[in-house]
């Protein structure tokens, strides 16, 4: 790892990039501290897919097609401004055997390699002979210390050890990466020689890798030179809390959106004495479902982009179609996700007898708990036949004085479910996905987010994903929580627009402790 | 049924429909192209002339006859795309009818159009011409010296130009131009892998058919210098016979009328035997012709007509017209000569016999198959020894006599003017051969494995042997490995090769083509020769348990392999589906 040499004023950007070796910071003065990681290895072995995931960059272009990297690109990892670390793409070794074979021949002693190295690069740089190779070692002969990424899915072979050599003549500090590239596991077949040439050997599949993967790695990292270590530090400390925030940031959209949708509502002027034809009534059902919509889709993109997913490509069920009982994929969307029937119940009575109960201490106890228990049956009944109309929801047209036509607010109380759990299975899915993926996210029944929350998350009892089970993550809930949010969802419900502030703070504290123990990590590998 | 048509090498426009359906055929699957192929190598497997299932030739007595057979072979699978709607050469045409609406007749249609446009201006140029060097208002007479300039000088020199650019490289220049152009926006991250690979590709098209190409372009500048000449000749004749044209000859330096005489007498020497179209040494000493003096005798100067028609025919339209004959029939004799052998010629030709191969039908000229099923078979054949002693074993396969005939009658298909050294008979195993083969070579390949791929050689040889029946393999060189060395031992060895033993490079198709097997290709074809069929197979899964590769990584190595150029190298998969 070394000071940055060259400083340059670049464009912002959180994850940008630079000249190979030439990281800079927002205000255009070099980070002199940060370091730089020079990710080598063979073509089409997942560099820039580690690339993309290590810097959270979905720009990163990645592709099958062998050679696609040409040119050293750095990208830089940066916090408010402030330059985390460098990790510099580089070509694939084209011909290692070949190039060792030169540098072999000129050996006089081990003292000697590394002034070969730079007299290769001399030598072949501006020609079509050893292209990749003199690019590729150029950032590592300017200090960035090696990630050196092979292909864990396939097994090693003999020939790997002439590019391994080449590094290890480099003299820099050294790291190997077992990335999975395929379903094979050859792992153990590389290590026994990895050993040899690196100081540092860890599997990272940037396929897969979370963020406590990418801290694992970094962690990993701090060992690999003394000299940058504090540097290291300083970024994990940092990444570690930007996670934290994001998390609290994703929260509060999480709860605006709960707030917004069950309060929602279109006033309409309406004359007097004037009927509503059914198809107004399919026309104002229609607007209403866009808002909603709109509102969801609204918040999905808040959270895409706190996790650096803006171009994410992402399949949907439309939350249409669920509100409507006249589509049947709506009754089965409502069954996958939500509260159960007897979820719903529970909730129900606990909820009506905490407020009978609120009765009974208002009266001194004099009632022998009588509202309790009245609470309780009236809620319970109520969840119930309301839980059954929700899968066949419908909207819901007020007259006012005969003068504002109102459509809305859902009254369902298995629709907060709905929607937390969509907006939930969403957000597990993106704050867990490396930036390496590049297919479209696809959400809707199937997809529960078992996959999503795949090492970050600890499944949480998510949904079992298999027919005629629940597929979402409210399901799965403790009772308390539960409970907790069933209150909150009434008073937002029963409070109507706009939601107090102190109500949304609720909302999005339980969430975030809800988001914290969905995606905590197991214990640092 | 197809008789005459199975005597006739494949025509311009059959040729452009080859190409243009292989094309398209790499978009579909092996087993998709396998299926189609081996039903349509049923049904076209008929003998296709008297003498041919015995190695007679069938064809026109030019160029070489199991070259002709392969043509015939090619047009009736030609013939039954048509008839397929799905197919690219299908759909618009009704099956059967000629060429009708394929990309073929439509390159063939542009072509004579293009041609009739040429001979079109051709000839509005020449009548221009003659009119402007014929231009007479009576004050001064024609010089002969400008007529003969333009229209016996100028094309004898242009006659001369034609042959040296036959000679010379012509469109392989244009080639090798693009080649470099895209390696140089491939080298700074502009051109991309799939334009490298496509101009590769054609590329591969210019080596194989260049010659065809150059004699039809030839042809075609032909028809534009015949155009003009006939031009020039109608404009002259009519000028002569409508206006009272003179000719006088003039110049600054000071010839001697004798030796204007001679020199004019001997360019009439071809017409020597028409006394009134060779001027006289009386009339040449008496046209000399000086501005200032202007004194001419008009009658006297009309004798030269004769001469300067005659001369205009000989020198300008009969070698034209000659060229433009030549240039169609070397077209045609280049044609037939194609050997049709390339590597995606070879694998469609594979993929149209293998119906037989897979039932255990006895083909003649073929080598036996072994399958994977039975390693122990081959472990206990000596090295070297001819397949046929191995398939002697399987003896015992079924030999419907109707269904060996026709397939005998693919023999001379199967064999390609470079593989002429196919020799033997040898019964087919009655084991699974996943796909069809074909004699590749003698009945032996030279087998290379490539950057220490995971394979040995018993095993390598059974593979080959299952997937192409070629026996007497020379065991397993290695090449681009940690201790292969420079590989040019493997490389001498391939200059010593007989001709038309196939070369096979086993690779794990999991690995990316680097630049490495690109250099080593490249070197191979130079020392193996222009026209040796090299094989890149593709390995994957572990050893005993070979299976087919990923279609993307098979995907990669063809394009990337297609930036060579190269048409007779090719990419095959080994092993279980």
């Amino acid at each position: 790892m070394i000071p940055n040499p060259n400083p340059k004023p670049k464009p912002s950007s959180q994850a940008g990039t630079a000249p190979p070796g030439q990281p800079q910071d927002r205000q255009g003065s070099a980070d002199a501290s940060a370091p730089i990681f020079a990710l080598v290895g063979r073509a089409n072995k997942g560099k820039s897919s580690v690339v993309a995931t290590l810097i959270e960059d979905d720009q990163v272009e990645i592709s099958s097609e062998p050679g696609t990297t040409r040119r050293c690109h750095a990208y830089e990892r940066r916090l408010a401004g402030r330059l985390l670390f460098s990790i510099v793409d580089t070509p694939g070794f084209e011909d290692a055997i070949e190039a060792l074979r030169w540098l072999q021949a000129l050996e006089r002693d081990a003292g000697d390699r590394p002034r070969l190295i730079r007299a290769f690069v001399e030598q072949f740089r501006g020609s079509d002979r050893f292209r990749e190779e003199c690019e590729l070692l150029q950032p590592i002969l300017a200090g960035a210390a090696i990630l050196y990424v092979v292909d864990g899915s396939h097994p090693y072979r003999p020939n790997y050890d002439a590019e391994m050599e080449i590094l290890r003549w480099t003299g820099q500090p050294r790291m190997a990466l077992i990335n999975q590239i395929g379903t094979g596991d050859h792992s153990e077949e590389w290590r026994p020689t990895l050993n040899q040439y690196f100081s540092l050997v860890r599997g990272f599949d940037a396929h897969r890798a979370g963020h406590a993967e990418r801290l694992g790695l970094l962690r990993a990292l701090r060992e690999l030179d003394e000299a940058g270590r504090p540097a290291v530090e300083r970024a994990i400390a940092t990444l570690e809390d930007e996670w934290a925030s994001r998390r609290a940031k994703a929260a509060r959209r999480l709860a605006e959106l709960l707030c917004d949708a069950l309060t929602f509502r279109i006033d309409l002027p309406w004359g007097e004495g004037q009927t509503l034809d059914p198809e107004e009534g399919d026309r104002l059902a229609a607007r209403f479902h866009d808002e909603l919509r709109r509102i969801e889709e609204k918040e999905r993109g808040a959270v895409e982009a706190l996790y650096q997913h803006e171009h994410l490509t992402r399949h949907e069920d439309a939350m249409a179609r669920p509100l409507f009982a006249r589509d049947l994929f709506a009754a089965q969307s409502w069954q996958i996700l939500g509260l159960d029937q007897g979820q719903l119940v529970r909730a129900g009575v606990i909820g009506g007898a905490a407020l009978g109960g609120a009765i009974d201490l208002g009266v001194g106890g004099t009632s022998f708990f009588t509202g309790t228990v009245v609470g309780g049956i009236v809620g319970g009944i109520s969840s119930y036949l309301g839980g059954r109309k929700a899968a066949k929801a419908r909207i819901l047209f007020k007259e006012l004085g005969g003068e504002v036509m109102r459509v809305g607010p859902i009254k369902s109380p298995n629709f907060p479910w709905i929607l937390l759990d969509r907006a939930l299975l969403h957000y597990l899915h993106v704050a867990t996905r490396p930036h390496a993926r590049r297919e479209a996210l696809i959400l809707g029944a199937g997809t529960g987010p078992s996959g999503a929350a795949a090492g970050g998350a600890s499944g949480a009892g998510a949904g079992k994903g298999a027919a005629g089970h629940r597929e979402g993550v409210v399901h799965s809930l403790g009772v308390a929580e539960q409970q907790g949010l069933s209150r909150v969802f009434a008073q937002i419900q029963r409070k109507g627009p706009p939601t107090p502030a102190g109500l949304r703070q609720d909302l999005a504290s339980r969430l975030e402790a809800l988001i914290v123990r969905l995606t905590e990590p197991g214990p640092p590998r | 049924m197809h008789g005459q048509e199975d005597r006739a090498a494949l025509t311009w426009a059959e040729l452009v429909d080859l190409e243009v359906q292989l094309d398209a055929d790499r978009a579909l699957s092996r087993e998709d192209l396998r299926a189609r192929d081996s039903e349509i190598g049923l049904r076209i497997a008929r003998p296709p002339g008297p003498g041919a299932a015995r190695g007679e030739s069938p064809g026109t007595g030019a160029g070489d006859p199991q070259g002709l057979a392969r043509h015939a072979l090619l047009r009736r699978w030609l013939a039954a795309l048509r008839g397929q709607t799905d197919a690219p050469l299908g759909g618009a045409s009704p099956p059967g009818s000629p060429l009708a609406e394929t990309a073929g007749s439509r390159v063939a249609h542009l072509y004579t159009l293009i041609g009739r446009a040429l001979a079109g201006v051709g000839l509005l140029l020449g009548v221009s011409t003659a009119a402007a060097v014929l231009a007479y208002d009576g004050s001064h007479p024609v010089n002969v010296v400008h007529f003969l300039a333009v229209f016996v000088g100028l094309q004898v020199a242009l006659v001369g130009l034609s042959f040296y650019a036959m000679r010379a490289a012509g469109l392989g220049v244009v080639h090798h131009c693009l080649r470099l152009a895209v390696g140089y926006l491939c080298r700074r991250g502009l051109g991309s892998p799939g334009l490298a690979a496509g101009i590769g590709r054609w590329q591969a098209l210019g080596q194989l058919y260049g010659e065809v190409e150059r004699w039809l372009l030839f042809s075609l500048t032909q028809g534009l210098g015949v155009g003009f000449n006939l031009g020039a000749l109608v404009a002259c004749a009519y000028l002569i016979a409508t206006t009272d044209l003179a000719f006088a000859w003039s110049t600054t330096l000071d010839p001697t009328p004798a030796g204007v005489a001679r020199f004019l007498q001997g360019l009439s020497a071809p017409w020597s035997f028409l006394p009134q179209a060779v001027p006289s040494a009386e009339l040449i000493a008496k046209s000399r012709y000086f501005r200032q003096a202007a004194r001419f005798d008009p009658a006297l100067l009309k004798e030269w007509w004769a001469f300067l028609l005659a001369a205009l025919t000989t020198y300008g339209l009969l070698p034209r017209c000659l060229l433009w004959g030549w240039a169609r029939l070397a077209a045609a004799r280049a044609r037939a000569r194609l050997p049709l052998d390339h590597g995606e010629c070879e694998a469609l030709v594979e993929r149209l016999i293998p119906v037989a191969a897979d039932s255990g039908w006895h083909i003649e000229g073929r080598e036996a198959p072994l399958t994977e099923a039975e390693p122990e078979r081959w472990a206990s054949a000596p090295p070297g020894q001819p397949a046929h002693d191995l398939a002697d074993l399987d003896a015992d396969a079924d030999a419907d006599a109707d269904m060996d005939a026709d397939i005998a009658a693919l023999a001379p298909f199967a064999a390609s003017p470079a593989a002429d050294r196919a020799t033997g008979t040898a019964a087919a195993g009655a084991g699974h051969a996943p796909a069809a083969p074909l004699a590749l070579g003698p009945g032996a390949a030279l087998l290379v494995r490539w950057a220490d791929a995971a394979v040995a050689a018993p095993e390598a040889q059974r593979l080959v042997q299952a997937r192409f029946r070629l026996a007497g393999h020379e065991g397993l060189r290695g090449a681009g490995g940690k201790d292969d060395g420079d590989g040019q031992g493997l490389l001498q060895e391939c200059e010593r090769l007989p001709a038309g033993q196939v070369v096979m490079v086993l690779v794990e198709a999991w690995e990316a083509p680097g630049k490495a097997i690109l250099h080593f290709l490249r070197a191979l074809r130079l020392r193996a020769g222009a026209r040796r069929p090299i094989i890149v197979l593709l390995l994957n899964g572990p050893v005993g348990q070979r299976r087919l590769p990923d279609p993307e990584d098979e995907s990669v190595w063809s394009r990337r392999l297609a930036t060579l150029g190269d048409p007779y190298l090719r990419v095959e998969p080994l092993g279980n589906p």
